[in-house]
C-alpha cells in the first residue's frame, strides 16, 4: 500500500532536517550538514510491513516553487494522501509565504481534494519561552482563516524536542489504515495484562502509532516525550555497536517495559501494581506477539 | 577554423532562496531577456543545476535551437549558507555544432573557478556583488535577521546611519572569535567622504533595519548562542552571508561608483593571498581563518580595519582580474566577456587573474584515437618534422624526432634516442595522431609484399601514376616507364619474398629504389606486408611414441609400449637429476610433456616429422628425447646456441606473434630466428 505524501515549505524552513531526522536516524545535531534540496527528493520510508510511504520532499527555492504551480502541477499534487507545508516561525516575509502556501492549497483543492493538510510552524525553539504560545496561536488562527474551507491540523514543531515527535505521530497515524480496530485489539490487551498505558510504537521511527490508555498519565506530551527518549537510546545504542532490544523501568510507583511486539512494532506496557511481577507482564508481551503478527498482516491484506 | 562558434556563455549557480539562476551572461540579454532568449533556462535548469549525482560531469543539454554544454559544479562547504555553493559555467552553441573541442576547455574552467572559490572565494564575493545588484539583497539571507551584531544595539540602527548592521570594528578580532563585541555601538558605514549613504542600493528602506532590530531578542538569543563556542548554535550555520547585510562603502578610490554595494571591500582581503595584488586593494588585516568575517564562531573574525579599507595598501601595479573583481564585482562579467571574444576569434585565450595565475585556454581539434604503436613499426614522416620541432616541444620528442627516417623501427629510434621504448612508442602516437607520420613496416630483403584491390587505383589516378615514378625511381637515373612499375607491383605475390623477387624481375635494370618501391605501395595503401606467424603445434608429435599425455598414468594407456613411456617419465628425473638444472632445463621437458595430449589419430594426422616415418623403434624415441634433453643441460637457456626455445619465445608461438615482432623483441635477425625455430619441427609457420 503506497500513500504519498507532500512535504512543502519555503526555502530552508526545515523539511530535509525533519525528514533526515524522523526517517534516516540523523540527530538534530547532524541536520546542520544538509544541503539544500534540488528540486524533489523522493524517498520511500516502509512502515508497518505493508505501508509504504511515498515521501516528495520539495525544495522550497521560488524558481522550484514556481515550477511545481506551473508544469509540474499535476505530477507533483495528484494523488496526495497528505500535505505537509512547513513554516518558519522566524520567516520575514510572511505575506509572501501565504501566498505560496495558497497556491499549494489551490493546487490540492484542484487535484488532491481528500488530502490531510498539515501544517507545521516549526523552528519553534527560536522563539522565546514566554512567547511562544501567543506566536503559535496567532499563526494557526491566520492559517486556519486563510485555509478555508480546507481543514487543516496545526503542530508547532522543533527538531531540539519531542514537539517534532508529536506532529510526525500525528501524521502517521492518520495514514495507517485502520488504526481503530488495533487500538480496540490494544484495549483488550491493556485489561488482560491490568497494564495502565500501553503504547505501540513504529519499529524504525519510534513514532507512536497507537496507545490504549486506562489510567491517565496527566502529561499529555508523555508519548512524544518518550518517542524522542527512546529514539536518541536507540541511536546512542547503535553508535556503540550495539543495538536496542527491549528495557525495563523500575520505580516504586511503576514498572515498564518496552520490547518488540512484531516485526515493524514495539510496544510499551506501564503497570502500576507492584504485586505483578515483570515475569508475568513480559509472559503476557510474548503471548500476545503472535496475536499482533496476525492482525498487522490482516491490515493490509486489502 | 573548424571550431564551433559560441553562441553565449553564462554562469549560473544556486541561489539560496530564489533557486537556479543566470548571474552573468555574455552577450547581454542571450539568456536572461524576456522576448527572445536563445534558450529557456528554466526548462533546462535541472541538467545545469543538478542533482549532486551528476556534477562534475560534462554535462550536455540538446534543446531544439541550441546545445549547451557545462560543468556543474558543488562545492561543499559549511560557510556556505547551504553547506554548499553549486554553480556552473555553461557554453553555448548552434544545436549542430561539433563540440567535442571545447570539452576540455569548459571541464578546465570549471576547475579553475573551484579553485579561485577556494582560494580567494572568487566566486562567493561575486555572488554576492551579483544579487545585491538585482535588488535581492532581503531574500539573499532567509534568516537577515542575525545580521545585528550582539554589540549594537537597536538604537543604532536608525534610519539615517542606516547601515548600523555594519560589522566594521576599528579594533582587531580576538582570537576566539568574539570579534562582534568588540565593535563599538553605533558605529556607522565606513565612507570615505564620511557621508552616510550607506543604504543598500537595492533600496530597502532603512525601516527595514528596523525590522531587523525588532526582532532583536531572538537575534540575541541566537548570537549568543552562536557566539558561544560551547553551544550548538543552530544559528551558526546561517551566519554566512547574514553579516553582510546592510553594508556597504562608497568609493573607494578604485572606480567604485558611490553608493554602490561593495561588499568585497569591506569585507577583508582574501585570506589566503599572501601580499600579492590580489590583496593590494585590501588591506590584509591578520586573520588566521582563511574565511572572513561572516563565519560561525571559531575565531574568523577578519575584520578590517575600517579606516584602511578605502586607502590601498600597496601601490598597484596593472589592475587585474582579481583586483577588479573586488571593487566592483564585474570580475566575472569581464572574464566571460574576454572568453568569448578570444576563444570566437582566436581559438585561444589568455586571461591573466593576477600576477601569478593565468587561465590559458587553446581549443584543439579531436581526432579520433591512433592506433595502437608496435615497437617493430616503422614510423615514416609524412610532414617536414625538422622544420616544426622547436626548443619548446617535449625534450623527449625532440631526440626521439631526429631519428624518424622510414628505415628506423620504433624499438632502434628509442635505442638511438636513448629514450625508454614506452616514451618512444607514446611519442609516436602523438605524431600518429596529429598526423605527423604513418606507421610502416619494417623493411627487410626476406620479406613477403602483396597486391590489394585499391591497385586498381593505380590505373585510374594519373597523378598518382606521375607520383609513383617519381618516388620510385633512383636518383639521377632514366625512369622506368609507369607500366614498367605497375606490372612489376603486380608481380609481387605471396610465398615470394623480395629477395627472391628481384632475382626474378632483374629489378637491378630498372632503375628503382626497392625500398621506396615497397613503401609507395603500402603508403598509398595497395600493397601490403605478408607476416609470418611461427605457431608451436601441440598436436604435432616428433613421433607417434611421443605423443604421450602429461600423467604418467594416462601415458602409459596411451603408449603402443610401456618403455617409451617409462623413459619419458624418467626424462623429467633425469633433467631434475641433472648438475645445472636451471629452471629452463626443468620446466621444458615437463613443458612438453604436459602440453602433449596425444590421441592415436593426432598421431596419424600430423605426420610432418623430423626423424621420419610414423613408427619410429622404439629404441630411438628415448634416444632423441635424451638427446634433447642432455642438449638443455649443456646449454640451458641460451637461445644462440640453436638447440631450444626459450620459453619467452615459446610462448610467443601461438601464431599471434609475427616475425617482425619476435625480431625486435629478442633483437635477433630473421635468419636466426630461422635457425632456432627450425630446431623445433613441430613448428609451423602462417603466412598472412
Amino acid at each position: 500500500m503506497k500513500k504519498k505524501v507532500l512535504l512543502m515549505g519555503k526555502s530552508g524552513s526545515g523539511k530535509t532536517s525533519m525528514r533526515s531526522i524522523i526517517f534516516s536516524n540523523y540527530i538534530a545535531r547532524d541536520t546542520r550538514r544538509l544541503g539544500a534540496t534540488i528540486d524533489v527528493e523522493h524517498s520511500h520510508v516502509r512502515f508497518l510491513g505493508n505501508l509504504v510511504l511515498n515521501l516528495w520532499d520539495c525544495g522550497g527555492q521560488e524558481a522550484f516553487m514556481e515550477n511545481y504551480f506551473a508544469s509540474q502541477r499535476d505530477h507533483i499534487f495528484k494523488n496526495v494522501e497528505v500535505l505537509i507545508y512547513v513554516f518558519d516561525v522566524e520567516s520575514r516575509d510572511v505575506e509572501k509565504d501565504m501566498h505560496y502556501y495558497q497556491s499549494c492549497l489551490e493546487a490540492i483543492l484542484t487535484n488532491s481534494k481528500d488530502a490531510k493538510i498539515f501544517c507545521l510552524i516549526h523552528k519553534m525553539d527560536l522563539v522565546q519561552e514566554d512567547q511562544r504560545d501567543k506566536i503559535y496561536n496567532e499563526r494557526v488562527l491566520e492559517l486556519q482563516t486563510r485555509s478555508l474551507p480546507l481543514q487543516v491540523i496545526p503542530f508547532r514543531t522543533s527538531i531540539w524536542d519531542e514537539t517534532l515527535y508529536k506532529a510526525w505521530s500525528s501524521i502517521v497515524y492518520s495514514l495507517i489504515p485502520n488504526v481503530q480496530l488495533l487500538e480496540s485489539h490494544l484495549d483488550n490487551f491493556a485489561k488482560i495484562c491490568e497494564a495502565d498505558e500501553i503504547v505501540l510504537f513504529e519499529r524504525m521511527t519510534f513514532l507512536v502509532i497507537a496507545h490504549s490508555t486506562r489510567v491517565d498519565n496527566g502529561d499529555v506530551h508523555r508519548f512524544e516525550k518518550i518517542s524522542n527518549i527512546i529514539k536518541q537510546f536507540k541511536l546512542s545504542c547503535s553508535r556503540t555497536q550495539g543495538s536496542f532490544q527491549s528495557m525495563e523501568v523500575r520505580h516504586s510507583n511503576f514498572a515498564g517495559f518496552i520490547d518488540y511486539l512484531t516485526g515493524n512494532t514495539y510496544v510499551m506496557v506501564i503497570m502500576s501494581d507492584p504485586t505483578i511481577q515483570s515475569a508475568a507482564t513480559l509472559m503476557n508481551i510474548s503471548i500476545a506477539r503472535k496475536h499482533f503478527e496476525k492482525l498487522e498482516g490482516a491490515q493490509f491484506s486489502k | 577554423m573548424g571550431f564551433p562558434r559560441l553562441l553565449s556563455i553564462f554562469y549560473c549557480t544556486f541561489h539560496p532562496t530564489q533557486g537556479p539562476k543566470v548571474l552573468y551572461e555574455v552577450p547581454e540579454g542571450s539568456i536572461l531577456s524576456k522576448t527572445s532568449p536563445l534558450v529557456d533556462f528554466d526548462s533546462i535548469s535541472e541538467y545545469l543545476i543538478p542533482k549532486v549525482e551528476l556534477c562534475a560531469k560534462l554535462v550536455t543539454i540538446s534543446t531544439p535551437t541550441c546545445k549547451v554544454i557545462g560543468y556543474p559544479i558543488n562545492l561543499e562547504h559549511k560557510k556556505f549558507q547551504r553547506n554548499a555553493l553549486m554553480f556552473n559555467l555553461a557554453f553555448v552553441f548552434d544545436k549542430d555544432a561539433e563540440i567535442s573541442s571545447y570539452e576540455p576547455v569548459v571541464r578546465k574552467m570549471a576547475r579553475v573557478l573551484k579553485a579561485l572559490e577556494k582560494e580567494s572565494e572568487f566566486l562567493s564575493r561575486q555572488t554576492r556583488l551579483a544579487m545585491t545588484d538585482n535588488g535581492a539583497l532581503a531574500s539573499l539571507n532567509s534568516t537577515s535577521s542575525i545580521s545585528v551584531p550582539s554589540g549594537m544595539s537597536p538604537a543604532a540602527a536608525t534610519p539615517s546611519t542606516s547601515s548600523s548592521t555594519t560589522t566594521i570594528a576599528t579594533q582587531q578580532p580576538t582570537a576566539n572569535g568574539q570579534v562582534l563585541e568588540t565593535i563599538p555601538e553605533g558605529v556607522s558605514n565606513l565612507s570615505i567622504n564620511g557621508a552616510n549613504k550607506s543604504d543598500p542600493t537595492n533600496g530597502q528602506p532603512p525601516g527595514s533595519t528596523t525590522t531587523t532590530s525588532s526582532a532583536s531578542p531572538s537575534i540575541s538569543s541566537t548570537l549568543a548562542a552562536s557566539i558561544d563556542p560551547a553551544t550548538n548554535g543552530s544559528a551558526a550555520a546561517t551566519f554566512p552571508f547574514v553579516s553582510q547585510e546592510g553594508l556597504s562603502t562608497t568609493g573607494s578610490g578604485t572606480g567604485l561608483t558611490p553608493g554602490s554595494i561593495t561588499y568585497a571591500a569591506i569585507v577583508s582581503s582574501p585570506p589566503s593571498m599572501s601580499g600579492s595584488s590580489i590583496g593590494s586593494v585590501l588591506t590584509a588585516p591578520p586573520s588566521s581563518s582563511p574565511f572572513p568575517l561572516s563565519r560561525s564562531t571559531s575565531g574568523s573574525g577578519s575584520i578590517s580595519n575600517g579606516s584602511t579599507v578605502v586607502t590601498k595598501a600597496k601601490p598597484q601595479t596593472a589592475p587585474s582580474l582579481m583586483d577588479l573583481l573586488q571593487t566592483d564585482g564585474s570580475g566575472m562579467q569581464n572574464l566571460i566577456e574576454q572568453l568569448i571574444e578570444d576563444l570566437n576569434s582566436y581559438c585561444e585565450c589568455q586571461i591573466p587573474i593576477d600576477t601569478a595565475n593565468t587561465i590559458n585556454l587553446k581549443l584543439f581539434p579531436t581526432y579520433p584515437n591512433p592506433a595502437p604503436v608496435y615497437d617493430y613499426q616503422v614510423p615514416i614522416s609524412t610532414v617536414n618534422l625538422e622544420a616544426l620541432t622547436d626548443v619548446n616541444w617535449d625534450m623527449t620528442m625532440q631526440r626521439v624526432t631526429g631519428y624518424i627516417n622510414g628505415v628506423n623501427s620504433v624499438k632502434r629510434i628509442a635505442e638511438y634516442a636513448d629514450v625508454e621504448t614506452g616514451l618512444a612508442r607514446m611519442c609516436m602516437e602523438h605524431l600518429l595522431y596529429y598526423g605527423c607520420i604513418i606507421m610502416v613496416d619494417l623493411f627487410q630483403f626476406k620479406n613477403i609484399y602483396a597486391v590489394k584491390m585499391e591497385m586498381m587505383r593505380l590505373t585510374e589516378d594519373v597523378a598518382l601514376q606521375y607520383e609513383c615514378v617519381v618516388y620510385v625511381t633512383l636518383p639521377d637515373m632514366h625512369a622506368p616507364s609507369f607500366a614498367k612499375i605497375f606490372s612489376l607491383y603486380c608481380s609481387l605475390q605471396y610465398g615470394v619474398v623480395l629477395q627472391d623477387w628481384i632475382e626474378q624481375n632483374q629489378i637491378a635494370d630498372y632503375n628503382i629504389d626497392v625500398r621506396r618501391f615497397i613503401s609507395f605501395g603500402v603508403i598509398k595503401g595497395f600493397l601490403y606486408r605478408v607476416h609470418k606467424y611461427p605457431i608451436l603445434d601441440y598436436y604435432d608429435p616428433v613421433t607417434p611414441g611421443s605423443v604421450i599425455s602429461s600423467a604418467p598414468s594416462s601415458a602409459k594407456s596411451h603408449a603402443p609400449q610401456p618403455a617409451p613411456s617409462s623413459t619419458i617419465v624418467s626424462a623429467p628425473s633425469l633433467a631434475t637429476a641433472a648438475i645445472t638444472p636451471s629452471t629452463a632445463t626443468a620446466t621444458v621437458p615437463t613443458d612438453d610433456m604436459s602440453s602433449r595430449p596425444g590421441t592415436p589419430s593426432a598421431i596419424a594426422a600430423n605426420q610432418k616429422k623430423m626423424y621420419g616415418d610414423t613408427l619410429v623403434p622404439t629404441g630411438q624415441q628415448p634416444y632423441q628425447h635424451q638427446a634433447l634433453q642432455q642438449h638443455q643441460q649443456m646449454s640451458p637457456s641460451d637461445s644462440s646456441s640453436g638447440g631450444m626455445i626459450p620459453p619467452a619465445l615459446k610462448k610467443r608461438l601461438n601464431g599471434q606473434h609475427h616475425y617482425d615482432e619476435l625480431c625486435t623483441h629478442f633483437g635477433c635477425s630473421v635468419r636466426d630466428l630461422d635457425k632456432l625455430l627450425a630446431t623445433d619441427s613441430r613448428i609451423k609457420f602462417i603466412y598472412r
